[in-house]
């Protein structure tokens, strides 16, 4: 049973290893947390959905098509709603980023209702049975994606220019300016690129949880917990806090309690927190004076 | 200094204004009273309307039940092109509780003493309609179908409340009698949802079962935002059990069945009737679903040529063209609006709460609408208790009994 | 110009009161009273965030356990509500020093999480522990006998939430206002002048949670039935939007952002579906055109040089 709990556990953690990573991006580069990353997720999956059934597109066409939108509509909220705050007061943002997410959520309801529906699974579903554990392509799968995400993002912020200049900018708007970096467009193209992490997000973790205006709820929490157990600026540190969750839950939910899991994940990340205030994988802040 | 006094100045202004606020609301009520004495009517009712009122979530947690409402409103477009009750077009107001019981308050007093709504109908949330249970009892205010299968509303009786849709209570000992008569099993696993609901059908199985002599294998529970069932699915299959009770809404359900198969879980399988729907064989997939029983309290659409099939069919195609109308909580909700609206056309021109609610109470085995045997005394406010059992076969949920009465 | 401060204090005093002239019912008194206990809630947020730069997104849960303290405490041992009333507030005051504890350690973000962990925490907790909280059936609780209508709890509502604000404004005069404002400014340079910052931090939460845990108290009174339905998450974010809404560090503007964002909602749940959406939509929109809050409408020249410095970073 043990084994079955640990596998289940590494399948929910990669869900909230995969939503991680597009908050962690943000944060990573424009200091912004993004309480409407999960919203954002939601309403390019329903943009996917629309594509599949309305037009009767192929599943991987329709997947790429809304990951193009993601990418636009990642940039459009950066320009409209997100540059204006850029020097604003943490809170401002945080509140600008719920409000956000309760307009996504709202007018996805609006528009495509509140009754959940099935969404594809991105392989066949099939499964495999070793000693006694039973496995999913899809969960597989989730997990490879995730892991090739944040391998690829972590190599193309540390050897790339662009990665490098968004590093920069999230070091100090003003000097990467100096150097010549366009911070503003970094910003933007950042936001692009969490959107599309977050479609892909979406459309992996809808075949779990259904799609409804509602379906990042839960995954959505535990991705922010699973961002900061990892350390918030750490893309290695969101698939270790994501799988952590995720088995720690796992056991909790098959030994102690299914009902409290959730209370002892965050008296476990409260304990971390407190043993290292900067997450398992975090950066030193130090501080200004 | 200034803030100070400002602040003062506020507060004391809102105490003012308060004050007004208090003695209109007296005067008002006093003036209602007089009303009621000489004018015959109670409130909500004009010569060409009715004014019907509830709250349903369309925002947050619960929006899924706020189809209610656009069902609730396609049956009285039904009724007003049809004439009106008696001459008399019916208004339908929803209020938007977002599923938080402090706005459920604020709701319930809204439609009672601003909108003046003449009746309450198919209101959601067991824990919400508790919360204002003993506002509306005081005020009655007549409640109709609310949207809860908790025996709150219907042990004892209450004056001014008529429930509809199959107790929990019953539902669970339906499953229990069914399991150990016709499924012959020795023991039953129940995955319940960790709230009002799941809980009290978990205690009343729990109950039945041990009366009966079955051996309550496991019990697994889950919070209601969970997305992760594996846990639960797993510990579910280690026990075993003959027949598993699923007592959770749509989207656990589906996960959980969905988990208990590919792990390889094999048990009959009983889902309650509040998440038996078409929907499940969406989130769930058909083979999933396939042999999973549930109870219906709602005709099936499979009977066309039943005129109240084919008006129900016929509207809701019309009105909410997006939704499948073979949705059970859409069938649901018709009958709540069609029982309603049974007891206004019963109470004629005199429309008060007292005759409305004696009215009521002559509904006898009442047929016409697409639940079964609808009854209302004055100490059972069940509505009905009679169901079919239901099996989810080839893609679709069928009937497998003819209707059965339960005693409550 | 003070005339004219006045005025428009006036104005906003008058369309406070609006819906109480127009409601001839007790529903006006009612959404009013749920204003005035969430003003409370975020006046008392305010303090730690606003003053103290302390980020808090599970101030919901101080609600809670003022709320269910009142609860428990009249239904299981039958205490009076005189006594409910302080006593919730000092338990909740307790936990929120065991929360302050270790939040010492943390900023910025990571006390955001952390307190969100909190604020999600509890409601679970309560869940669970059925037998002392009924689970999610909920409790009911009868106003005190003193006063037991809707109108005369909402003056007794009234009187303790002005005690609050003045207990409150005489704080923030005092040495615990100007530590809370230097550990806002900067923890290190704080330390430096010889505050004890873990020590005010602590405090910070204490204080915010003791009155948080009054308004709990009175919620549930008022409200007549209290289950985990209503702390949750999203309760404790649309508190932070109340002071963001109204003006951080701004006791009026608690006050402002409270009145906004208890009414829309009762104006805007007759077009179903767009609750959220208007609400989130006038959150957007202050932000955007007013980044000192809604007062920064009612303050003048001589005051927008104060509001400019509160307006530094949070982090510190």
């Amino acid at each position: 049973m043990a084994g079955q709990i640990i596998i289940g556990g590494l399948a929910a953690g990669s869900l909230y290893a995969l939503a991680a990573l597009g908050l962690i991006l943000i944060f990573k580069t424009s200091d912004i947390v993004n309480f409407a990353q999960g919203e954002m997720a939601m309403l390019i999956t329903f943009i996917s959905f629309t594509f599949l059934t309305v037009t009767k597109l192929p599943y991987f066409v329709s997947f790429l098509l809304s990951l193009v939108i993601a990418f636009i509509f990642g940039m459009a909220v950066e320009r409209i709603f997100m540059r204006p705050v850029q020097k604003a007061p943490i809170l401002n943002q945080i509140i600008l980023t719920f409000g956000l997410y309760m307009v996504f959520r709202g007018v996805a309801g609006i528009i495509w209702g509140y009754t959940p529906v099935g969404f594809p699974e991105a392989l066949p579903n099939k499964h495999f049975n070793y000693v006694g554990i039973t496995i999913t392509i899809n969960q597989i799968f989730i997990f490879v994606v995730t892991t090739i995400l944040m391998l690829g993002f972590y190599l193309f912020f540390k050897h790339t220019k662009i990665g490098l200049a968004m590093r920069a900018s999230s070091q100090n708007i003003a000097t990467a300016k100096l150097m010549g970096i366009g911070v503003s467009s970094v910003f933007t193209r950042t936001w692009g690129i969490s959107a599309i992490l977050g479609g892909i997000a979406g459309i992996l973790i809808a075949p779990v949880t259904f799609l409804d205006p509602n379906m990042m709820g839960e995954v959505g929490i535990k991705a922010f917990a699973a961002a900061i157990l990892g350390g918030f600026t750490s893309l290695p540190g969101a698939i270790v806090g994501g799988l952590l969750i995720g088995v720690f839950e796992g056991l909790i939910a098959g030994y102690v309690s299914s009902e409290l899991k959730s209370v002892f994940v965050f008296a476990l990340i409260i304990l971390v927190l407190y043993v290292k205030p900067t997450g398992i994988l975090g950066e030193k802040i130090t501080k200004k004076v | 200094m200034r803030k100070w006094l400002v602040n003062s100045l506020i507060m004391i202004i809102c105490l003012v204004l308060a004050a007004c606020g208090g003695t209109n609301s007296s005067t008002t009520s006093t003036k209602n009273a007089k009303e009621k004495s000489s004018v015959k009517n109670s409130q909500g009712v004009t010569d060409d309307e009715i004014l019907i009122g509830g709250w349903v979530p369309q925002s947050g947690p619960a929006a899924q039940w706020g189809i209610l409402a656009e069902v609730y409103q396609s049956y009285f477009n039904k009724v007003n092109a049809d004439g009106g009750v008696n001459g008399r077009k019916l208004k339908y107001i929803a209020i938007d509780d977002e599923y938080q019981p402090s706005k459920t308050v604020a709701a319930a007093k809204k439609l009672v003493e601003q909108e003046k709504v003449f009746a309450i109908l198919g209101t959601t949330g067991t824990a919400h309609n508790k919360a204002v249970k003993p506002y509306l009892t005081q005020k009655g205010i007549p409640v109709v179908a609310v949207a809860s299968g908790d025996s709150a509303f219907v042990k004892p009786a209450v004056k001014n409340y008529f429930a509809l849709q199959t107790n929990y209570d019953i539902e669970a000992r339906i499953f229990s009698t069914y399991a150990n008569k016709e499924l012959k099993a020795k023991s039953v696993g129940i995955f319940y949802q960790n709230d009002d609901y799941g809980i009290v059908y978990r205690d009343a199985a729990v109950e039945e079962l041990n009366k009966l002599g079955i051996k309550v294998a496991a019990q697994e529970s889950y919070n209601p935002t969970d997305v992760d069932f594996s846990a639960q699915a797993l510990s579910m299959k280690k026990a075993s059990p003959d027949v598993v009770f699923l007592f959770a809404s749509p989207k656990p359900a589906a996960s959980f069945l969905k988990e208990f198969d590919k792990i390889g879980g094999s048990a009959e399988r009983m889902l309650t009737y509040t998440s038996a729907d078409s929907t499940m064989i969406d989130l769930a997939g058909a083979d999933v679903m396939e042999g999973v029983l549930s109870t219906t309290w709602v005709k099936s659409l499979k009977d066309k040529d039943n005129p109240l099939i084919k008006e129900y069919v016929d509207q809701i195609s019309k009105d909410i063209p997006k939704q499948d109308p073979n949705s059970v909580f859409m069938r649901s909700a018709w009958a709540y609006a069609q029982v309603l609206v049974e007891g206004l056309k019963r109470s004629g021109d005199n429309l008060t709460w007292e005759n409305f609610i004696k009215q009521m109470e002559t509904l006898k085995d009442w047929d016409g609408s697409l639940a079964y045997n609808v009854t209302y005394t004055s100490d059972y406010r069940y509505g009905q208790t009679s169901v079919k059992i239901s099996q989810f076969k080839g893609g679709e949920l069928v009937d497998i009994s003819d209707v059965i009465k339960y005693e409550p | 110009m003070k005339i004219k401060r006045l005025q428009i204090l006036f104005i906003s005093i008058l369309l406070l009161g609006y819906p109480l002239l127009v409601g001839f019912s007790s529903y006006f008194i009612y959404v009013a009273g749920l204003f005035i206990i969430y003003a409370i809630m975020a006046m008392s947020l305010n303090l730690l965030t606003g003053f103290g730069g302390q980020i808090s997104i599970g101030h919901a849960a101080f609600l809670a356990i003022g709320a269910y303290t009142t609860a428990i405490l009249t239904l299981k041992l039958g205490l009076p509500f005189w006594l409910n009333l302080p006593l919730s507030g000092v338990i909740t005051a307790i936990v929120g020093f065991l929360i302050g504890l270790p939040a010492v350690r943390l900023s910025g973000h990571f006390l955001a999480i952390a307190t969100l962990a909190f604020g999600l925490a509890i409601p679970e907790i309560m869940l669970k522990w059925e037998g002392l909280t009924g689970g999610f059936a909920g409790l009911f609780i009868e106003k005190p006998s003193l006063f037991s209508s809707d109108t005369s709890f909402y003056y007794f509502t009234t009187v303790i939430a002005l005690i609050i604000t003045w207990l409150i404004l005489n704080l923030l005069k005092g040495n615990f206002g100007r530590a809370f404002v230097a550990i806002r400014e900067s923890e290190i340079a704080a330390e430096a002048m010889g505050v004890n910052v873990s020590l005010y931090k602590t405090l910070m939460f204490s204080i915010s949670a003791f009155f948080t845990g009054i308004a709990g108290s009175l919620y549930a009174y008022f409200v007549g039935f209290i289950s985990p339905h209503d702390f949750n998450m999203n309760i404790s974010l649309i508190v932070l939007a109340m002071i963001v809404l109204g003006g951080l560090a701004s006791i009026t503007g608690s006050i402002l952002g409270a009145f906004i964002l208890t009414i829309i909602p009762q104006v805007a749940d007759r077009f179903p579906g767009f609750t959220i959406t208007i609400t989130g939509a006038a959150l957007i929109l202050t932000i955007l055109f007013l980044p000192n809050g809604l007062i920064s409408l009612f303050n003048y020249k001589w005051k927008r040089k104060k509001t400019e410095n509160k307006q530094l970073s949070l982090e510190g």
